[in-house]
């Protein structure tokens, strides 16, 4: 064999096992597969709900979760819903802020009472004029004219 | 039009296509599991083509609102939806690498993703797969686009074709040349990827 033949053979073991290697290499890699980034799958939801959601009509309403263990001491369920709403990163006093808001039904319900509030200073403040009673209320010292209808004393007495 | 919500185990059995026709009735399930079973391969693919973890980003972004926007008018039977997906990312790809008017410069590539897991337990091996990815983006672009669907992401060679819209024979020269490419761009690395030891 010659020197350019064997050299030959050479390249073409050396070309067989570096395919196969590579094959080899390209399945480890393969598995390596990148994760999405969570702020990416947002960004690709939020376009879905845009494109697909938006024009599908608005989402459903969520059913009201009833609690896992309804007969759980309120005291407990109490602490439970506050752990869940802090959610990490945020302070303790901020956790128990959203705790206690969740507690009276979140930021509607406290406008609500606020509107309320305001609402009963104001009245308190104005003080308005109490409304005229109609004629013939009991108090005012006018006859309704019912009295016309009632039998009389003497009435019961003749009839006796 | 709304559909009626699935169980997640059971939505998660569906194909892609029963999948896309759910999210283009408004099914918001749908749309979660099918954007949690694409965007990986998408992104995957579109790391592997751009060398460039950011722009793949925005490429497999861009790839998943065309596939909402085609939704309502997807018409089953014609087209797998990955295949669908990959001609996307793949124009995508050429775009932006015409953009760049030349190829991923090699100490830009080939490194590791982020956050993605390791599977490699010796250095050595993924020092071989760092290197492999590096010789990886410098493929000419069809070679590695062939490369990749074929190795990496599992395609089938006619599926390939219709992707890169070439004949079979030409997906079989392309994967072929890529990866006689690489078998010599490792070849000239032996030593320093420890291949010598190993013999």
């Amino acid at each position: 064999m010659n020197e350019d033949a064997k050299n030959e053979d050479v390249n073409q073991d050396v070309t067989a096992s570096g395919l196969a290697e590579v094959e080899r290499l390209l399945r480890l890699a393969a598995r390596e597969r990148p994760l999405p980034d969570p702020v990416l799958v947002q960004r690709i939801l939020a376009d879905a709900d845009a494109v697909l959601c938006a024009a599908a009509g608005p989402a459903p309403p969520v059913a009201p979760v009833a609690p896992a263990h309804p007969w759980r001491p309120r005291r407990l369920r109490l602490r439970r819903a506050r752990a869940r709403v802090a959610q990490p990163g945020q302070s303790a006093r901020s956790g128990r802020r959203a705790g206690g808001l969740s507690l009276i039904g979140g930021w509607p319900a406290l406008a609500g009472l606020a509107s309320a509030a305001l609402v009963g200073v104001w009245i308190g403040y104005a003080m308005p004029a109490p409304a005229a009673r109609p004629a013939g209320a009991p108090g005012t010292g006018q006859d309704s004219g019912l009295s016309a209808f009632m039998p009389t004393y003497d009435d019961i007495l003749a009839g006796g | 039009m709304a559909l009626m919500p699935m169980p997640l185990d059971a939505m998660s059995e569906l194909s892609d296509e029963a999948l896309l026709r759910a999210c283009a009735g408004g099914d918001r399930q749908a749309v979660r599991v099918l954007t949690e079973r694409l965007t990986p391969r998408v992104l995957g693919f579109a790391a592997r083509m751009l060398g460039d973890r950011s722009e793949a980003e925005d490429v497999a972004q861009e790839a998943m609102l065309r596939l909402w926007q085609i939704a309502p008018k997807w018409r089953q039977g014609e087209a797998r939806v990955t295949t669908w997906l990959y001609r996307v990312v793949s124009n995508l790809c050429t775009d932006r690498l015409r953009a760049r008017g030349r190829g991923v410069p090699l100490e830009h590539a080939g490194e590791p993703a982020d956050g993605a897991p390791s599977v490699l337990a010796c250095l050595a091996e993924r020092e071989r797969v760092a290197a492999l990815e590096a010789a990886l983006a410098n493929l000419p672009a069809r070679q590695r686009q062939a490369v990749v669907l074929r190795h990496m992401e599992g395609c089938s060679n006619p599926e390939i074709a219709r992707v890169m819209e070439i004949s079979v024979e030409a997906v079989e020269s392309l994967t072929a040349r890529g990866k006689r490419s690489l078998a010599a761009t490792l070849a000239a690395r032996r030593a320093e990827l420890g291949y010598d030891d190993d013999d």
